[in-house]
This record gives C-alpha cells, sequence and structure tokens, in this order.
C-alpha cells in the first residue's frame, strides 16, 4: 500500500520532469518556427575571452536604447528591449521600457549600465552552440569577421529570442568553415 | 549503519535482551533489518559506494557524450534523444521503487543516475536552442526536479549531488536579492538529511551529506550576502564558523570517528583561520569598514549573528565549563578587535589582539592535547604556534618594536608553558 502510494508520487514527478523538459523544447521550436526574424550585426570580440570550446560567444553591435517609460534601471534589472528594423533592415534597439510593449518585436533583457542617454542591456542571445571540432575554427572566423560582415539571424517571439543561425558574408558560418577547410 | 556501531550494537543485544528492555523478537528483528555482521556488510559497502561511482561515471559520460554537439542530428532527433534518456532514467528509478524498494544499492544506484541524465536531458535542450542567460534557470530547474527523488528514493547521494546543484546555482545568480531563495533550497532538503541524522547518524552516507551541507552552507553564505562580506567579511565567517562549531558541540558531539561530524572539525578550522588572517597588520589597514548607519542589514546580521554567538557561548560555558570557552571566543574577541578600529585605524591594535589571543590560545590547545594525551590537538596547536611565529618573522609591515615585543612575549609565552607543563607533570608523576 505505502509502496503503491510511492509509486504514484513518483509518477507525479516523471511527468512534471517530462513536461518541463518538452514545454523548454516546445517554447523555444515555436519562437523559432513562428517569431519574427530580425538580423543582428555582431561586434568584435576581446579574443581572450570569447573562446568557450563548444560553443561562441556572440557580442552584438546594438546593444543599447533609450528609455522610453521614464523607468529608472539599475545593474542586473530585467527590462524589455523594443526592436526595430533600420533602413538596411539591420535590428537595433529602438526603446527599453519596463514593461513589455503592446504590439512591437520584444526581448526580455537584463540592463547593465546608462551611459550618455543610452541604456545598454545584455541581449539573451549571446552563445552559439556548435559541433565539439567546429567551435575553435569558428571562434576565429568569427573574430575576424565579426563587426564587418558578420551578423546572426534571431527569432523573437514574446520575449524570448533564439539564434536561428550564424552568418559570415552571404555564408552560414558552417558553411564558411566547410569552405575554408 | 558503519560496522564499528553494528558491531556495538550486536554485542549490546543479549545484554538487553537479558535486562528485558529489547524482546528477543525485537532483537531478532533488528538482526535481519541490519544483515549480519562482517563480510558481508563490507561486500555491500563497496558495492553501493562502487555502483554510485560507476553510475555517476557514466552519467557524466553520457553529458560529455552530448556536449560533443552532433552535427548530424536534427532538432526532432535531439530532442527524441533527450526525452528517450529521461525515459530511461526514470523506468531505472521507477523499477527500483517498485521491485528493490529495500535495496540501497539500487535506489542510490537510480537515483543517482535519474539526476545526470536529467541534467543530460534539460542541457541538450539547451544546446539545441542556443540558451545563454539561464544557467542559473537550468540549474535550478534541474535541482528542483530531482529534489524528489532524494525523498523517494530515499538517496543519499542525490542528496549531495542536490547540495552541489544549489550551491552553483546560489554562485551563479545575477540578481544579488535572488540569491536569498537558497534559504528556501535549503530549507526543502532539510527534513530529509534531519531524517537520516536521526536514523542513521554513524553511517558513512550521512557522513559525507553531513560533510557536503556544510560545505555548501559556507559557499552560500558567502554569495547570498555578498555584500555585507565586502564590509564585514571575516568578522561574519568567523561568527558563522564560531556557530558551526558550537552547533557541533551541542548536537553533534556524539562519540565515533571524528570525521564523521564535520561541523566541529570546519567551524574550529574556519575560527582558527579567520583568526589567523587578522593577525596581520595590512589586512586591518586595508579593512574599510563603514559604519555611519547602525541599521543597515549589514549590521543587522552581524548583530543577528554576534547575538547567536554570545547565547552559544553562555550555553557552551554551562553544558561543558569555562574551560571550553577559548576556542568558541574567537569571534568576541575577533569583534574586539574590529571596535579597537575605531580608536587606533592603523590596526595596530587590533593585530596586536589578534596575535596575543591566538598565541594563548595555541598555548592552550597544547596544554590541553598533552593533559589529554592527545597528539592531534598538541599538533594542532604546535602548528598553529608554528604558523603564527613564522608570519610575524616576515611580516615586514609591523614596525621593529612591535616586532620585537610580540616575539620576546612569544618567545617567553613558549618557555613559561613548557615550564609549567614540565614542573606539573613532576609534581604530578
Amino acid at each position: 500500500m505505502k509502496n503503491n502510494k510511492l509509486l504514484l508520487l513518483f509518477a507525479v514527478v516523471a511527468l512534471a520532469q517530462t513536461f518541463t523538459a518538452l514545454h523548454m523544447a516546445w517554447q523555444w521550436e515555436d519562437t523559432l518556427r513562428t517569431g519574427q526574424r530580425f538580423v543582428w550585426e555582431t561586434a568584435p570580440v576581446d579574443p581572450y575571452d570569447a573562446f568557450k570550446g563548444k560553443y561562441i560567444d556572440l557580442r552584438f553591435k546594438e546593444t543599447g536604447g533609450v528609455i522610453i517609460d521614464g523607468a529608472q534601471f539599475t545593474y542586473g534589472q530585467t527590462a524589455y528591449a523594443i526592436i526595430g528594423e533600420n533602413a538596411e533592415g539591420k535590428a537595433y534597439i529602438s526603446g527599453i521600457a519596463s514593461k513589455p510593449p503592446a504590439s512591437a518585436a520584444y526581448v526580455k533583457v537584463k540592463v547593465l549600465y546608462t551611459e550618455g542617454g543610452k541604456t545598454h542591456v545584455e541581449l539573451p542571445f549571446k552563445r552559439y552552440y556548435l559541433p565539439e571540432n567546429m567551435a575553435a575554427p569558428a571562434e576565429i572566423a568569427y573574430r575576424e569577421n565579426a563587426g564587418k560582415t558578420g551578423i546572426a539571424a534571431v527569432r523573437l517571439k514574446n520575449g524570448y529570442g533564439v539564434v536561428e543561425k550564424v552568418y559570415i558574408g552571404d555564408q552560414t558560418l558552417e558553411e564558411h568553415l566547410l569552405q575554408s577547410h | 549503519m558503519n560496522k564499528k556501531a553494528l558491531a556495538a550494537l550486536y554485542q549490546d543485544l543479549p545484554d538487553l535482551v537479558a535486562k528485558g528492555i529489547l524482546s528477543p523478537e525485537s532483537a531478532e528483528r533488528l538482526k535481519q533489518h541490519y544483515g549480519p555482521l562482517g563480510e558481508s556488510q563490507g561486500n555491500k559497502t563497496f558495492l553501493l559506494v562502487f555502483g554510485v561511482f560507476g553510475v555517476i561515471l557514466v552519467g557524466l559520460g553520457i553529458i560529455l557524450l552530448l556536449a560533443h554537439n552532433w552535427p548530424q542530428f536534427t532538432r526532432i532527433t535531439r530532442l527524441a534523444i533527450s526525452i528517450g534518456l529521461l525515459f530511461t532514467a526514470q523506468a531505472v528509478s521507477g523499477l527500483a521503487l517498485r521491485f528493490k524498494p529495500d535495496s540501497r544499492i539500487w535506489r542510490e544506484a537510480a537515483a543517482t543516475f535519474h539526476t545526470l541524465a536529467l541534467g543530460a536531458a534539460l542541457a541538450l535542450i539547451g544546446q539545441t536552442y542556443h540558451l545563454t542567460e539561464d544557467t542559473d534557470m537550468f540549474v535550478l530547474t534541474w535541482m528542483l526536479l530531482s529534489l524528489p527523488l532524494v525523498y523517494l528514493l530515499r538517496s543519499g547521494s542525490a542528496a549531495v549531488l542536490y547540495c552541489i546543484g544549489i550551491t552553483f546555482w546560489v554562485t551563479n545568480v545575477h540578481e544579488q536579492s535572488g540569491r536569498h531563495l537558497i534559504w528556501v533550497l535549503y530549507l526543502l532538503a532539510l527534513p530529509f538529511y534531519w531524517q537520516r541524522l536521526r536514523q542513521d547518524r554513524q553511517a558513512n552516507a550521512t557522513a559525507i551529506l553531513s560533510w557536503a551541507f556544510n560545505i555548501s552552507l559556507f559557499i552560500s553564505f558567502g554569495a547570498a550576502f555578498a555584500a555585507a562580506v565586502d564590509n564585514l567579511g571575516l568578522l561574519l565567517y568567523s561568527a558563522l564558523f564560531s556557530l558551526n562549531y558550537m552547533a557541533g558541540m551541542f548536537w553533534f558531539n556524539t562519540a565515533g570517528e571524528k570525521w564523521r561530524m564535520p561541523f566541529k572539525i570546519i567551524g574550529i578550522g574556519g575560527s582558527i583561520a579567520c583568526a589567523y588572517i587578522l593577525t596581520f597588520q595590512d589586512i586591518w589597514r586595508h579593512l574599510n569598514v563603514k559604519l555611519q548607519n547602525m541599521f543597515t542589514p549589514d549590521l543587522m546580521l552581524l548583530a543577528a549573528l554576534m547575538l547567536l554567538a554570545v547565547a552559544g557561548n553562555i550555553r557552551m560555558a554551562q553544558q561543558f565549563g569555562r574551560n571550553s570557552l577559548p576556542l568558541a571566543a574567537i569571534p568576541l574577541v575577533t569583534s574586539a578587535a574590529y571596535i579597537s578600529l575605531g580608536f587606533d585605524a592603523s590596526g595596530a591594535g587590533a593585530a596586536v589582539l589578534l596575535n596575543s589571543y591566538l598565541l594563548l590560545l595555541s598555548i592552550w590547545i597544547i596544554r590541553k592535547g598533552i593533559r589529554q594525551a592527545g597528539l592531534g590537538l598538541v599538533n594542532l596547536g604546535m602548528t598553529l604556534l608554528a604558523a603564527l611565529i613564522a608570519a610575524r618573522f616576515f611580516d615586514a609591515n609591523v614596525s621593529f618594536l612591535i616586532r620585537g615585543l610580540v616575539f620576546v612575549a612569544l618567545g617567553a609565552g613558549f618557555l613559561i608553558t613548557n615550564w609549567f607543563i614540565v614542573s606539573r607533570r613532576n609534581t604530578g608523576g
């Protein structure tokens, strides 16, 4: 009897674990499939800090915007960055707010600092996982091209963002690496 | 239960039955519960240790294999692997719970594997979608989802993994105020730990859990109160270590091998280390204690810990006599030194106070060791004394005058102690 109760509880726990894993996957899959697509220009990276083994660290040119609702932010606080597209079709932060906007595309961010009227934030999508043997050459390729021709395609939905692909010029990072090998 | 304790229990059983404290049936049931003494017990322990270690290696291996990030896998394949791994782990745990609920080896190994597999499954999803920001969220989700396994499978190794996980979590949380959730996380695991202490205090698994819990607690404290620690660091830690030591004296002072009760060991080691660091005048000179406002959270925390330390000292004196106080009083001496900074900002006074105190403490420890013929204590005292002398000899920041005086005092103290012990021995002999 006691054992049956334990088994029942165990089943509940197992269900919760499975549900969490599936929910996580679904949320990101949905963002990737139906989210709005933005292309973000990457910035040059600090070569001593960027190499992380199995992923590369993405840095972006556009990481700041003006606060539009008069909110005061401190370091580490959560804020919402409203994302727009400039004339060249590249993403930029059109404003920072303390609450998510009703209609515009936005992403949930952590505030870093405010300088010269612009509030800089940490974008949540800053890693790009690669197969183990590709990470080191990718790091070099990305570093050499970041800020010049490097861009990251990101899908945004409900404040979440997923990196779809990283491009060097017209090629995806993976294609670029295969070719340069 | 550990072998020695079991041997002692079995030795006492006939006597307990003869005196009518236990019925012969209860004694028989006890024997059945713990199994035969001797080699089979040892074998079981080996099987358990290697079983758990084997499972940890397999689990970590799976995590590494998945971390390779196979380019051939599509997103749906990755999801299938992730969920498949989770189902396998759940099946193993479910089977252990259903068919082997009394086998510790099965329960521990299944819970350990399940915990690691759950982490691997969640990490694979994170890798697929390039998730970054949430290292802390990921670990928190993992730990909360694996905590029930600790209780359902009564697994000490899963509890140790939980301790490691939440410690990792608290040191990775971005927002300072969010770190205090750690106390709730400890609270969630406390009933299990409490139960282990009550049921099986002398067991190896309980001892390992005690160590993990204790070390984790100190790291978490540093992370959760980082701002306060920056300001009043060593004093706070000194109070905390001392409370740990006193908790060890009050509640974990059972006879047996000392390593099984880490509270006293970590408490003594930490308290002495804090005091030792503060014997350097340089440390005091660079301390930037801000005491403008009496009601900052830092000071409230310090006051609370200090009140507990004072209360602990009073209880120590009542329970173990005044002789137990020299070690327990470290935070009180340290706070006196902090207060002295108000009068002497150079820190010379504070450093002299700590030096004198540690000198007396080391002599007291040596003396106690000689009295009890405890070589460990004598060595601890001698090491402390030697460390103190070595530090002062090379400490160029203290003026020659103070150095000279401290050295004379040290030497005199050493001679007097020796003379005292020898003469006492002679008169005693």
